[in-house]
């Protein structure tokens, strides 16, 4: 990573349940990075940009002398309007985004903020699924058809590994796009962390391992992760799919997302 | 770079004062893209074709602040003030070019759909002024059976522009939505009603309540080319203009003579009580 990221957003995204939350705080509690809770905005305004560009570029620049550049710092200005007084107010000298969905619109991320670092969180489908579907039946008053959710989140899943996909065939790729596995992170941080400081252009501190020390907002999906970012890494939720999904939630899971996480290099077993 | 070093990034001259559009809007074939046209002809407005994204970001705004707004106020410190501010001022940044090179302070925002949504673009927009256009539904459904248009995502022609019945609810549709809207924007001196009619029939006293209305000298009839050329610029949605010419006053009560009377009585019969209440007997 070169200097020319440092004024840029880092942008995070990843499934729900991937551990997004956590990679959030380690990075808020890094002495230079504000991270703040999820702003949850920035895919509806990627998205809008791209349609714009894409519906209605030819015109702007032809009829209002507004080139497709200029759309796009509009966008790039607005999203920023909502990130720089909390960023401001903070201190610190970079500013992160952390909100699931920004995973859907990396590649509309990186057209917007060119030298921005995107990092994806990737984890176990089988764990995400078993923590979606944990949620999902608490906040269903009735029962829920589980195996239908259950398919569901994997193919919402699958979903964002398309994004990966198509980021890692992007020529601008080891420049701009890192992503780290909840597995690695939670069995060892510093290992994993270290690598992805450099690719932000920062040190590894040892002090992002005490994130759980420090009171923060919460908000959003983000709720569901509280009690779990205000204690210590802990290892025990790898691996949790494979005996808290039923055979039938596990089936559809796999006839899902088999292939991609066989892809990913991920144990099937 | 800290955030103090990172400014917003300049898309035009800080000599242009950001103001609010004046926004002109109504059902289609009402004269809103006439309208648009007189005006970048013959005023201190300037106009350009419809940007239907627009309508889309005005909504983001209204939904972002309606989901969001709190959240984002009390963590990440932008009030729904400054949220609503970032937006106008991202929309207006796309007209600024246009009005340095017309050498013009104010814009036009002739758009259609923003008559079915007054009430975001009032919020949005706090000192914009709206000019709705109507015009009688017998002659909007004979001007529709002339458009050529289609859908976009099929290719198929767009169903009230095959017969007069389906334009006749069209107009209906449309325009009980516009009511509404206009009920929820509840600002009366922010509002004038323009008839399509009275506007090819008699300019001069119409354009002068207009001009009044928008607080700018007398404004000419005439449409220049450029302006015309110009607020027609196609895009890829799904009306393109036809044409928009000089104002004509053969354009009024066509339906008279080029529409047979089972058509005229389908439409009367479709459009009855809405017509009454928008004036046209």
């Amino acid at each position: 990573m070169v200097a020319a990221n440092l004024g840029n957003p880092i942008f995070i995204g990843g499934v729900p349940r991937s551990g997004t939350t956590l990679l959030r705080v380690v990075l808020d509690t890094h002495p230079k990075i504000f991270c703040g809770t999820e702003l949850r905005a920035v895919h509806a305004l990627a998205t809008l940009w791209s349609s714009a560009d894409q519906r209605s570029g030819q015109l702007l620049n032809d009829a209002y002398a507004v080139p497709s550049d200029s759309l796009r710092r509009i966008f790039a200005d607005l999203i920023m309007s909502f990130l720089t007084p909390a960023w401001a107010k903070s201190g610190k000298a970079r500013v992160a985004e952390k909100t699931p969905s920004n995973v859907l619109v990396f590649p509309q991320l990186h057209a917007l903020f060119p030298n921005s670092p995107l990092i994806h969180v990737l984890r176990d489908v089988r764990d995400v699924v078993a923590s979606r579907l944990e949620r999902d039946k608490e906040r269903s008053s009735s029962s829920v058809d589980s195996v239908g959710l259950a398919r569901l989140r994997a193919r919402e899943w699958a979903d964002t590994m398309r994004i990966r996909r198509e980021m890692l065939d992007h020529p601008d790729r080891s420049r701009v796009y890192h992503e780290l596995r909840y597995e690695d992170l939670v069995r060892a941080p510093q290992q994993t962390l270290t690598p992805m400081f450099e690719f932000i252009g920062e040190a590894f501190d040892p002090v992002v391992l005490g994130f759980h020390q420090v009171k923060r907002n919460v908000s959003g999906t983000e709720e569901w992760s509280a009690e779990a970012v205000s204690r210590s890494i802990f290892t025990t939720s790898v691996g949790r799919g494979r005996t808290t999904l039923s055979p039938a939630e596990l089936d559809a899971v796999m006839t899902e997302a088999g292939a991609t996480l066989h892809e990913l290099g991920y144990d099937e077993r | 770079m800290t955030s103090a070093e990172m400014k917003p990034i300049e898309t035009q001259p800080s000599s242009i004062e950001l103001r609010d559009p004046l926004i002109v809007c109504g059902a289609l074939r009402t004269g809103v893209r006439l309208v648009g046209a007189l005006l970048d002809s013959n005023s201190g407005f300037a106009s350009g074709p419809e940007l239907p994204f627009v309508v889309t970001m005005a909504h983001q705004w209204r939904d972002l602040d309606a989901t969001l707004g709190l959240n984002h106020e009390k963590h990440y410190g932008v009030s729904r003030e400054a949220s609503r501010e970032a937006f106008r001022v991202a929309i207006l940044k796309l007209f600024a070019p246009r009005l340095i090179e017309m050498r013009k302070p104010s814009f036009v925002l002739q758009s259609f759909a923003a008559a079915i949504s007054l009430e975001v673009f009032g919020k949005l927009f706090p000192a914009a002024k709206f000019v709705l256009m109507v015009r009688d539904p017998r002659d909007v459904a004979l001007s529709l059976l002339r458009c050529q248009w289609r859908n976009p995502r099929d290719g198929r022609p767009l169903p009230y522009t095959q017969d007069v019945q389906s334009g006749a609810r069209f107009w209906v549709e449309f325009n009980s939505m516009i009511a509404r809207s206009v009920g929820a924007l509840n600002a009366p001196g922010r509002l004038l009603w323009v008839r399509y009619e009275d506007l090819c029939l008699n300019p001069g006293s119409c354009l002068d309540r207009l001009a009044k209305f928008i607080d700018t000298p007398r404004i000419d009839p005439s449409i220049a080319e450029s302006s015309a050329g110009l607020v027609a610029h196609s895009s890829d949605e799904p009306h393109p203009a036809l044409r928009v010419g000089s104002l004509d006053p053969a354009s009024v009560g066509r339906w008279r003579t080029q529409l047979a009377g089972r058509d005229i009585a389908a439409i009367e019969s479709i459009t009855a009580p809405l017509r009454g209440k928008f004036g046209y007997g």
